[in-house]
């Protein structure tokens, strides 16, 4: 409870206690006052009855004293007793007050009476009152006495006095001096009479009256119950009647009755009155007052003591609203002045009248400048006037407006401000006062931007991925999605955000996705599956999903990437069928070039009895049944050997020694070089099978994906084409095509669509020449087109062979249709002419190729001719690879070395960089030959040096405490990755070395792993097992899958220096930095950034995370002297 | 006005042979009272209602007064009151104090011997009055105990009533005019007997007496009009007054002007 409250309470209950006792003292006082006058007044009326009782009475015996006076008294002249008595009778027919009248002498006997009963009867004369004092002519009154008349009367004493409710009579006395003689008339006073007189003033409910003689004894009462004759001794003892005749005093009599009694002497006779008034009478009139006034006071009382208690309610209320509305004021002054938002109030003109101190602090203004100005003082004017125009507009129309703008600071600075405007009203609705809140949001606003521009790039990052990377959220809907899923699925962009998983899997059911989606989400790994996709157009193809659990923005999320396997599950399905094909009804054996049995089938084995196991190693020549003699088989060979087929029937031995009839087919099989690497033999027993002869002669001599000719169809043909012109003179032209930019269609929208392209561009190809030119695919996207027949001289087969060139130009040109895609081309080509001139066949091919090259360096979509200018740099080139060739042999390499360390500048170890000291031309850098080794091979053995100088490097250092410890990384070209025997070679080295593998680290670049992904993945594995670190090189240069990159038993990533070079000023760099160290760390693999320069890229890459560098920064690639040095010097 | 000549013709007429008047005498009321243009009649003056005397202002007044003044009026004669009472009724009537007695007097077999009577007007039972400090008599039943002193007035029906009836109780006769309540009041008689019309017109004005009510019918007598018996004319005539007077309502109304229409003989 509040003070105010208590003080309320208190003053309530005292001016209500002050109220209450005042009101019912004035009612008491009232009351008591009233009651007292009753009293007063029923003593009064008890006065006024005595004394008009006694007056009766005094006047009724003063009669009865005149009647004794003028009463006929007997003489001696005329003792006529019955004379007297009859005189007596007719004075008490007047008297009703006294029923007899009697003489009596001296003895008290009656002697005459207006009762002749009584004559005879002695009365008693001593006890009545006033005593005889000699002096006559007193009237004195006696005892009462029962009964009618002192003829059947009986006089009562104090010991016994009359019985209630008798019959009684008071004898009075007086005597009369009559001459010498005294008479005595005797009374009997009628008490009826006086009680009778009472009852009609005063009625027994009201009160009673008794009349005492002075002695105390009860002459009369009203009461019928009084015993007559008794003594009241109060009367001698409370009354001095001597001196006080009357009186009044309210007592409580000895039956208890409350009554207000008042007593007066007779002003003759010794005699009191005595009245008794009930003060429950008097006081009836009172009750009747004091229920009123009480009925009406309460009621008021209770009525204003409610009036109040609501009205004190009320007050309290009001007091408690009044406290809660300053309770609130004094929060709403605190917020005001604690916000940290700046708040302005204007008057209803916008001029200020109140700021808080964030207005201050935000704004740069203080309350005393900005006071009574309007706003717009913190205009910027970026916002246009119509922006405040629509503004009020819109404050006027809702009363409330907010949005962002830009202010100025009082120093000049502008600052992004989300500000509200509300326009408070009274409660009439008038408008009172506009209310500004502002919000400083630049720093906000910068962090937007930054977070948007980082997003972006990730965005990038992962549209340009290219498989179908696409983030689901935990329901299955699309999140993102990399225009690589999109193209894959045939949607744009915009439709694959929000779809749902089930919109384009058609392999599994919806329940079934939903499982595989709770698969995932729990995996917390990687996961794994193969499925099916539906694209837009309706074509299913296969697919697998590996994805990542992930979370988003608190949310868990998959991070899937789809990659099409169709291709894949082609191959597979290829060799499933060749598989089947070869374990058909027909016995295929398989020979190398030497005629060795490199395998059979089981059809082989049930026609010839020969187990695999006994037929493989051995020589097909075993088969021979010895009915055909050598001519045969030399013919067959010869046949072989020039159609690169045989076929025909023949006879063979079983194991058995069993001579059969088989028709046999027999296939040669080459080598790219055209070099016979096996020959496939299928023989039945008589029949054969066509089909399989002929799908095997088609994989032989045509591409499967466009059914063109393959490259040993085309070098056939071209055989026959250079005959063909030796013979003829015409000239001939091998045109080179090769597609712009196919690599990128390959990764971006997957095998799939370059297929297409192929297959289309190969229509196309074949539509652009005359019947009887060939169109070959080599493979990838080279395409050769051979034209024959064209003019002997060579201007004019230039001529035709340009326009041939310039048609496929520009029919390649046309926009293909990838399904939903539409998408451009562009060919290079080179174009070369051949005659009768000798050549070799690839040195055709060759130059053509070159002049392919030379279009694409001449910008690309263009045709080229072979230069003979061309030769000569090819020529360069074949020097530099004799060069190269001798360099290895002369040891002219060497290794360089370059520091790595780690974040403390602590050695961790190198990277060995070869480097070719040339006798004449100096140091050649080893951009400018390694390209060459690559393409000539050279890098093989070039590569093998590296690494077996390396390890050497590795036991040479393992000598030497401070360099024991240091890891070399060694670069490996995909060429030599790719070496069937890399593994052994690894293994081979190591070994002879003795060095301890871990401390061998290869670097691959991405290159390696986007071609051949399952062997590149075994040989890591097969590496990886015998302890060989791998580096990812030049990481984030290419396309990496991030799937491949998390199968691959990758320890480390080396972020490219291209990115690290601008890292300081390029944000997209230290996007993709960040990006590719979060990845790193994600993976668990360790990072580390080369062509670090500066220390200010080595602070940034440490800042984001990477704790292992390497550059100029630290040391240059040093050779191994200096760099040993340079170890020293640093530990030193 | 041809009614008051032929009346005043025949008042004429009746004076006249007045010097004969005395051998009709005993003959003809009637024609003496037309004679003598008056009729006599007897009254109790202390009678309540009846026929009383306001002592203060000597007026008489009771439903008694106006008949005998409705009876004048009826035969044209004036009207002369002539003081009685029960103990001299008998005497006055028959001793020809009065032309009729008109006080309602009890029919009663003693009166019965000496009177004729009229056809009764009104009836009432016996009452009795005491002191209201009497604290003996209570009820009916305490009367006729030992002790006990009853008053009646000399010659009413009471006196031959109570003499018959009182066993126990003192029977106090009195002949002095309001005697029975003198010694009521001042105690030498406990009650004394009287009837409807004398107690309700003497409990209004003694605020000290009491009414004592007999349980149920105690003895009624029948009230009327007496004379002397042998003159049938005189009565035939009287009789025809009370028929008449009951008829024409003036019985009832006066009756009702002295509370009495409880006892009234239809």
């Amino acid at each position: 409870m509040t003070q105010r409250a208590l003080q309320l309470r208190r003053i309530y209950l005292g001016a209500m206690l002050l109220f209450v006792c005042g009101m019912i003292s004035i009612t008491a006082y009232t009351l008591w006052r009233l009651r007292a006058d009753a009293i007063n007044s029923g003593l009064e009326i008890s006065a006024m009855h005595t004394r008009g009782f006694e007056d009766f009475l005094t006047q009724n015996l003063h009669v009865t004293d005149l009647i004794a006076a003028n009463a006929l008294m007997p003489s001696e002249r005329a003792p006529d007793l019955r004379f007297i008595e009859s005189s007596f009778v007719t004075t008490l027919r007047h008297a009703p007050f006294l029923r007899s009248m009697s003489l009596i002498d001296e003895s008290g006997r009656i002697f005459a009476s207006s009762n002749p009963a009584n004559v005879g009867i002695t009365v008693s004369t001593q006890t009545p009152l006033p005593p005889t004092t000699g002096t006559e002519g007193i009237l004195r009154t006696g005892r009462p006495w029962s009964g009618r008349d002192f003829a059947d009367g009986r006089v009562s004493t104090p010991l016994a006095p009359l019985e209630a409710e008798t019959q009684s009579f008071i004898p009075v006395i007086r005597s009369l001096r009559q001459g010498t003689r005294t008479i005595t008339l005797l009374f009997a006073l009628n008490p009826d009479y006086f009680v009778n007189h009472v009852a009609q003033k005063l009625d027994a409910s009201e009160g009673s009256v008794e009349v005492l003689l002075y002695d105390g004894t009860l002459l009369m009462d009203t009461d019928p119950a009084s015993r007559l004759g008794s003594v009241h001794k109060f009367l001698e003892n409370n009354l001095i009647l001597a001196e006080i005749e009357s009186g009044k005093f309210e007592e409580v009599m000895s039956d208890g009755r409350h009554v207000l009694t008042s007593y007066r002497a007779s002003r003759l006779y010794p005699f009191v009155v005595v009245t008794h008034i009930q003060r429950a009478h008097a006081l009836q009139q009172w009750n009747t007052e004091a229920r009123t006034l009480l009925g009406v006071v309460i009621p008021a009382l209770i009525a204003i003591i409610l009036l109040a208690t609501a009205f004190y309610r009320r007050q309290l209320q009001i007091a408690a609203q009044r406290t809660e509305a300053e309770r609130l004021q004094r929060i709403n002054a605190t917020v005001f002045d604690s916000s940290s938002d700046a708040i302005m109030i204007t008057d209803l003109h916008a001029d200020i009248i109140s700021v808080n101190p964030a207005f201050t602090r935000i704004s740069g203004y203080s309350a005393e400048e900005v006071m009574g100005r309007n706003p717009r003082l913190l205009s910027s004017g970026k916002q246009p006037r119509e922006f405040y125009v629509e503004m009020w507009k819109e404050i006027l129309r809702t009363g409330a407006w907010h949005g962002e703008l830009v202010n100025r600071h009082k120093n000049g600075d502008y600052y992004d401000v989300h500000l509200s405007i509300s326009a408070s009203r009274d409660k009439s609705g008038q408008l009172q006062h506009y209310i500004g809140v502002t919000t400083d949001i630049t720093e906000r606003k910068h962090a937007e931007l930054a977070l948007r521009r980082e997003s972006e790039k990730n965005l990038a990052l992962l549209r340009n991925a290219s498989d179908g990377i696409h983030i689901l959220d935990i329901n299955g809907y699309v999140i993102e999605a990399s225009d690589s899923f999109c193209s894959m699925l045939g949607y744009s962009r915009n439709e694959v955000i929000g779809m749902h998983v089930s919109q384009w899997d058609a392999n599994f059911d919806p329940a079934m996705l939903a499982r595989k989606l709770d698969q995932q989400l729990e995996a917390k790994t990687r996961s794994e599956f193969e499925t099916r996709h539906r694209r837009k157009d309706g074509r299913v193809f296969d697919v697998e999903v590996s994805g990542y659990p992930l979370v988003l923005e608190g949310k868990p999320a998959l991070f899937n990437s789809s990659r099409d396997i169709t291709a894949r599950k082609q191959a597979a399905a290829e060799l499933r069928i060749a598989a089947t094909s070869f374990e058909t009804q027909e016995g295929i054996l398989i020979t190398d070039a030497d005629n060795r049995i490199l395998r059979v089938n089981q059809a082989f084995t049930d026609i010839t009895g020969y187990s695999a196991k006994e037929a493989i190693g051995r020589n097909p020549r075993m088969l021979r049944s010895g009915r055909h003699d050598a001519a045969f088989y030399a013919a067959m060979w010869s046949n072989i050997k020039k159609t690169g087929a045989w076929k025909g029937e023949i006879w063979n031995r079983r194991k058995n020694g069993a001579i059969y009839p088989e028709r046999l087919t027999i296939t040669a099989v080459l080598d790219p070089g055209g070099k016979v690497t096996n020959y496939v033999a299928s023989l039945a027993d008589i029949t054969m099978h066509k089909a399989a002869e002929d799908e095997i002669k088609s994989l032989a001599f045509f591409d499967p994906l466009t059914q063109l000719p393959n490259r040993r169809l085309l070098l056939d043909r071209l055989q026959q084409a250079l005959a063909s012109t030796m013979r003829s003179g015409k000239q001939g032209a091998l045109l080179f095509i090769d597609l712009d930019n196919f690599k990128i269609l390959n990764d971006t929208l997957g095998h799939d669509m370059g297929d297409l392209l192929l297959q289309q561009v190969a229509q196309r190809l074949v539509s652009c020449v005359r019947e009887g030119d060939t169109v070959a695919r080599l493979g990838g996207d080279e395409f050769v087109v051979m034209l024959e027949d064209l003019s002997a001289q060579s201007l004019e087969a230039a001529e035709q062979t340009e326009s041939i060139g310039n048609k496929i130009l520009s029919a390649l040109n046309q926009p293909y249709h990838l399904t939903t895609h539409e998408y451009h081309c562009t060919p290079s080509i080179g174009a070369t002419l051949f005659s009768d001139r000798q050549q070799p066949l690839e040195d055709l091919l060759k130059q053509a190729d070159i002049a392919m090259y030379q279009a694409k360096k001449a910008g690309r979509n263009g045709l080229r001719f072979f230069d003979p200018h061309m030769q000569d740099a090819i020529n360069a080139r074949a020097s530099l690879e004799n060069e190269l060739r001798k360099a290895l042999e002369s040891r002219q390499f060497s290794l360089y070395y370059q520091l790595q360390i780690d974040s403390d500048n602590r050695p961790l170890g190198a990277e060995a960089l070869i480097r070719w000291l040339h006798p004449e031309r100096g140091l050649i850098p080893p951009s400018d030959f390694i390209p060459l080794a690559e393409e000539t091979g050279l890098i093989l053995p070039i590569g093998l040096w590296v690494l077996d100088t390396a390890c050497a490097q590795i036991k040479q250092w393992k000598q030497n405490v401070r360099t024991r410890h240091l890891c070399l990384a060694v670069n490996v070209s995909a060429k030599q990755f790719r070496e069937a025997d890399f593994v052994s070679q690894v293994k081979a080295t190591v070994s002879r070395h003795a060095i301890d593998p871990a401390l061998l680290k290869l670097e691959l670049t991405e290159s390696i792993l986007q071609e051949d992904v399952e062997n590149t993945i075994a040989t890591m594995y097969a590496l990886k097992r015998l302890g060989i670190l791998f580096s990812l090189d030049d990481f984030g240069t290419g396309y990496s899958s991030l799937q491949y990159i998390k199968e691959l038993p990758l320890n480390q990533l080396k972020i490219d220096q291209s990115f690290v070079r601008d890292i300081t000023t390029d944000p997209s760099d230290q996007a993709i930095v960040r990006t590719v160290i979060a990845m790193a760390h994600s993976l668990n693999l360790g990072v580390i950034a080369e062509g670090v320069e500066t220390e200010e890229q080595r602070l940034l890459l440490l800042e984001k995370g990477c704790t292992q560098f390497q550059g100029y920064l630290f040391s240059r690639p040093l050779p191994v002297e200096q760099f040993e040095a340079l170890l020293e010097s640093q530990q030193a | 006005m041809r009614k008051s000549i032929l009346l005043a013709m025949l008042a004429i007429a009746c004076v006249l042979p007045r010097p004969s008047q005395a051998q009709n005498q005993t003959a003809n009321r009637l024609d003496r009272v037309m004679a003598n243009k008056v009729v006599r009649v007897c009254i109790w003056p202390d009678y309540f209602s009846i026929t009383y005397r306001n002592p203060k202002t000597q007026q008489l007044s009771g439903i008694d007064i106006d008949m005998a003044n409705e009876l004048g009026k009826g035969l044209g004669v004036s009207v002369e009151f002539v003081d009685s009472s029960f103990a001299k009724l008998i005497d006055d009537v028959t001793g020809d104090r009065c032309d009729i007695a008109m006080f309602a007097i009890g029919i009663t077999p003693l009166r019965a011997k000496s009177l004729r009577f009229t056809l009764p007007h009104l009836a009432s039972d016996i009452y009795a009055i005491t002191s209201k400090t009497n604290r003996r008599i209570k009820s009916w039943e305490d009367i006729d105990k030992p002790g006990s002193v009853v008053a009646v007035a000399k010659g009413t029906l009471h006196e031959p009533v109570m003499k018959d009836k009182l066993r126990d109780a003192q029977l106090l006769i009195l002949d002095t005019p309001f005697a029975r309540e003198q010694e009521v009041q001042s105690g030498r008689a406990d009650v004394f007997m009287t009837d409807y019309p004398y107690s309700q017109r003497f409990l209004a004005n003694a605020d000290w007496a009491r009414l004592v009510s007999p349980p149920g019918t105690y003895h009624i007598t029948p009230y009327a009009y007496a004379m002397r018996p042998g003159d049938d004319v005189w009565h035939a005539r009287l009789e025809r007054f009370v028929a008449d007077i009951k008829r024409d309502g003036r019985l009832l109304a006066s009756a009702k002007r002295h509370k009495l229409d409880p006892i009234v003989v239809p």
